[in-house]
């Protein structure tokens, strides 16, 4: 549950962040999580060329409507531009 | 039977009421004759409460089991199929100790002429002797409930409580009592005619066959190929050339911008959604699992993790079957409010 990015957040922000969740919250977020994705892969095992395109395919089928910028939500210097805006979006 | 967690089981029958997290079911060895056979149950704070309803719908699928007239062959077989593929291709044991126990534990119960072979399928099913077994179980003098539980939860026994005295727990000891012997049979239970046995499972692999590649004596050897790797996804393969085994793992991991893990909110939303649908998935990927496959929602900083382990002959099936399961999913007030206590509990 902890970040393992810039801004640390304590256990108290977590527990507070889960009382004040609702069901409608989670509804929302389950509609729009996946409007714009990028899709990494590990595929291991008895895993034919076929078989991976098929796996990448099916995801991409649900949960990749419009890609999003790679960088943006790969990248560790992104997340921390992403809390950057936070601080400043909460000072405003 | 009853530690089945398919759509007709006793496991959905108590998770449809909110009585329930898991439930599993086993046997475990006394001595050289003797087995106990185990139900485990983890309640939800409604579970505990009501743990009296729980335990006499245990008697009451128990009851179920006993009215139906011949066991299927059907799961007999898809039993016997998956202990085969399982034994043909187990993992290797990391622990040679933990490894030899076990073989020569299970050398005591069958002779070397035909080991391990009769422990390992079921021939036959004797009808009789199975009736025989869900009579006895049925009958609340053969069974001891054990509950463990925060004190707080148990209030009202709390002046039948004694202490233990090397490790200093409390505990409490009572017989059932003629009230719940009447709830826990005939006269007082409630039928349930949706508990059934499980049907035939379409995931029980068929066609399995170790890797016809050569394969390599060191592991370290093993290259990983870049599959894609463009705008929208990177995808690497990793051939199993040391094992040969017909199994996968694939992991898949879906980075989202709106999934962030430096804000607390955005972490909650993910972690509760990615627990209720591996939950909302246990029952119908249920079958999936008893052959061998198990599928996973899981959070991460940037996203969703979706993984799959198994063997690969369904494995391509139960993946597309489990995607359009995750994309339908939607959670209702009682479960979610289970998984967000959970996690609360974790936390705190």
């Amino acid at each position: 549950m902890r970040s393992q990015y810039a801004v640390p957040l304590s256990t108290q922000d977590h527990i507070q962040a889960m009382k004040d969740l609702t069901l409608d919250d989670v509804l929302a977020f389950a509609r729009q999580w996946h409007e714009r994705t990028f899709i990494e892969a590990t595929l291991t095992g008895q895993t034919t060329d076929e078989t991976a395109a098929a796996v990448v395919a099916a995801v991409a089928k649900h949960f990749q409507p419009a890609v999003a910028d790679r960088a943006t939500v790969t990248k560790k210097p992104a997340i921390k531009a992403q809390a950057r805006d936070i601080v400043e979006s909460s000072q405003l | 039977m009853l530690g089945h967690e398919g759509e007709e089981s006793l496991y959905a029958w108590l998770q449809r009421d909110n009585l329930v997290e898991h439930l599993s079911a086993g046997t475990t060895c006394h001595g050289g004759d003797n087995w106990v056979l185990q139900l485990h149950l983890v309640l939800t704070t409604t579970g505990l409460a009501q743990r009296e309803t729980v335990v006499a719908r245990v008697f009451s699928a128990l009851r179920e089991f006993a009215s139906f007239q011949a066991f299927p062959d059907h799961v007999r077989d898809e039993v016997n199929t998956m202990a085969r593929t399982h034994y043909q291709f187990q993992p290797r044991a990391s622990s040679v100790f933990g490894a030899v126990t076990k073989l020569a534990q299970s050398l005591r119960r069958e002779p070397l002429e035909t080991y391990p072979q009769q422990l390992i399928e079921t021939k036959r099913v004797d009808q009789s002797q199975m009736r025989k077994l869900w009579l006895h179980l049925q009958s609340p003098s053969n069974v001891i409930v054990k509950l463990v539980a925060p004190a707080g939860a148990l209030e009202a026994a709390a002046a039948a409580f004694k202490t233990e005295q090397h490790m200093g727990a409390r505990y409490a000891v009572h017989k059932f009592t003629p009230r719940e012997l009447d709830r826990y049979t005939d006269g007082g239970l409630v039928p349930n005619r949706t508990i059934a046995f499980p049907r035939p499972n379409p995931y029980i692999p068929r066609k399995l066959s170790v890797s016809s590649a050569p394969l390599v004596a060191q592991p370290l050897v093993i290259v990983p190929k870049t599959a894609q790797n463009d705008d929208r996804s990177h995808v690497v393969t990793l051939d199993d050339r040391f094992f040969g085994d017909p199994v996968v793992h694939w992991s898949v991991r879906v980075h989202s911008p709106a999934i962030r893990g430096d804000s607390a909110a955005s972490v909650a939303r993910s972690a509760v959604w990615a627990a209720l649908v591996d939950e909302q998935l246990r029952t119908p990927n249920y079958t999936a699992l008893l052959a061998g496959l198990s599928f996973h929602v899981s959070p991460m900083a940037t996203g969703i993790a979706l993984s799959l382990s198994g063997y690969t002959d369904k494995a391509l099936a139960v993946w597309a079957n489990s995607l359009e399961l995750v994309k339908a999913m939607v959670p209702k007030q009682t479960a979610f409010e289970r998984v967000r206590d959970r996690h609360l509990r974790s936390l705190e």
